[in-house]
């Protein structure tokens, strides 16, 4: 079923509206709740929750994606639940994408003071518009999605190592760019 | 809020297109080099070695090389049985001459199956991981020191029991109002009229939904979440007036209004459950430390070096239930 038709679903107050954004996003969501909280339970969860959530904000929100909503909730979520579990066990909850990005602050102060979320994310969605789409296409899945180097090598029929290797190079790229920009 | 945190969060916030090209892309798989030049890098592969080979042996014969000292900065091989061991560099004993240098002892911090843990036994018990069990047993690691984690539950305690005790009256608190307690009263029964709609067992809550309802209005008699109901919602509007509807939603906007507060703040007597555990954890810490137990940080990862007898009479409090693990086993770090 396509957005339009399920949005419209959430604005009539349509119960189908989860049961159908579920299978059509099911997938997805499940793997980046999986990717980030780390097993198939807290997933379950996760799902759970962003189906609740969308659910809520639908149609106070009206989102152009509902992909791109939905998996934003998920991502949001599964590290709230990976922290609090990390926290709970006194250890650094260790996501790397995550730590990854770390490379990608160019002036931290900076960033912390002046820019929110939402105009850093303007920010890298005009430096991705500049990369070829093989290497937009590996950030999203990535950093977005946050799937394993592994994988995301094994699909590309590439090693590790050298997909590592791309990955920092666009980070470091993404922090020129960053940079260029002011911050 | 983080710094990395806040760019994770804007990647979250991408356009969506970008996320669609993502789910439309198909990855297209780097060939395998061909036969010929698979040949051709095994000939200059062979090549390299002879000629590696050659020079080494030349290096010997005119002993310019010593084959000791190559091998000694070989790496040693891992020990291929369950349990990972090593020293500690900073126990290590130095390169200055004593006469009868003092043995110390080895210590044992990783486990042999990586796996996270997160169940906490009961109030009261002490448990220890497979992996740790199987170590402790092995008259290999007689006399050695174990890397520990010690995963508790601050959250079965008695004071946070307490709390959430406090919290769920706080909450059903607002729920009071006649007029709600009318409302949620009809409206769940006509959400068991429409059960087999599927509008309950359907939803992303599941069966377990259904039992929280069935147990509410059993406890209750009504069940306190409108969340799920709309469309019973929509039905029982039909069957009041205006008026009433008016009175109604009045009341409704305030409780949920109530409720957002009480949920955002999260708090009961000022504290949240959060301050609490990691007051009890404070505590705990601060009793381990006195009775010889202490805590040592590397990174953000706490941990206890300790022996055999410590780990088997570890000194618990009853309103606890712990699990000691390896440091891997929890982190999945092995070098830490």
């Amino acid at each position: 079923m396509c957005d339009e038709k399920l949005i419209a679903l959430f604005c009539s107050r349509d119960e189908r509206a989860i049961i159908e954004t579920e299978q059509e996003y099911g997938r997805l969501l499940r793997g980046i709740a999986r990717n980030i909280a780390g097993n198939e339970q807290d997933a379950e969860e996760v799902v759970n929750d962003t189906l609740l959530a969308a659910w809520e904000s639908i149609p106070e929100v009206r989102p152009e994606s509902l992909s791109a909503y939905l998996g934003s909730i998920a991502r949001r979520k599964a590290l709230n639940l990976r922290k609090k579990q990390a926290a709970k066990k006194r250890v650094s909850f260790g996501l790397e994408p995550f730590e990854e990005l770390n490379d990608c602050i160019p002036s931290p102060s900076r960033v912390e003071e002046s820019l929110g979320a939402k105009e850093l994310a303007e920010l890298i969605d005009k430096w991705l518009d500049t990369l070829g789409k093989e290497d937009r296409v590996l950030f999203v899945e990535r950093y977005w999605e946050c799937r394993s180097v592994k994988e995301l090598a094994r699909e590309r029929g590439i090693s590790s190592g050298r997909l590592a290797k791309r990955l920092f190079r666009l980070r470091k790229h993404l922090a020129e760019h960053l940079k260029k920009e002011g911050y | 809020m983080e710094m990395n945190e806040k760019l994770f969060d804007a990647v979250g916030m991408i356009g969506g297109r970008h996320i669609e090209e993502a789910r439309s892309f198909e990855v297209k798989k780097e060939k395998g080099r061909s036969l010929p030049m698979r040949l051709a890098y095994a000939a200059a592969a062979c090549l390299a070695l002879f000629a590696a080979g050659f020079g080494i042996s030349r290096l010997i014969n005119r002993g310019g090389f010593n084959v000791n000292g190559f091998a000694a900065s070989l790496p040693s091989a891992e020990p291929t049985e369950t349990v990972f061991l090593t020293v500690n560099p900073t126990l290590q004993p130095t390169d200055e001459p004593t006469a009868e240098p003092t043995p110390l002892p080895r210590i044992v911090y990783a486990g042999s199956k990586r796996i996270i843990d997160s169940d906490v036994p009961e109030r009261g018990v002490v448990q220890r991981s497979l992996a740790l069990e199987e170590a402790l047993a092995d008259p290999e690691n007689e006399g050695c020191l174990f890397a520990v984690i010690i995963s508790m539950s601050p959250w079965q305690c008695d004071d946070k029991l307490e709390w959430e005790e406090k919290r769920t009256a706080q909450i059903r608190e607002l729920y009071t109002d006649p007029i709600i307690v009318e409302f949620l009263k009809d409206v769940t029964a006509l959400a068991y009229e429409n059960a087999e709609k599927a509008i309950i067992a359907g939803m992303a809550g599941g069966e377990s939904l259904k039992r929280d309802i069935e147990a509410s209005v059993e406890a209750r008699g009504y069940y306190m979440s409108d969340l799920y109901l709309h469309a019973e919602y929509d039905i029982w509007k039909e069957t009041k007036s205006p008026e009433e509807w008016e009175v109604f939603l009045a009341a409704k906007k305030y409780i949920d209004y109530q409720y957002l507060v009480a949920d955002i703040s999260g708090t009961v007597d000022g504290k949240t459950s959060m301050d609490i555990m990691n007051e009890n954890w404070e505590k705990e810490e601060t009793r381990w430390a006195s009775l010889g137990y202490e805590l040592l940080e590397q990174g953000q990862i706490k941990y206890m070096l300790l022996t055999k007898e410590q780990i088997l009479n570890f000194p618990f409090e009853e309103q606890y239930g712990y699990k000691l693990l390896f440091v891997d086993e929890v982190t999945g770090i092995q070098d830490f």
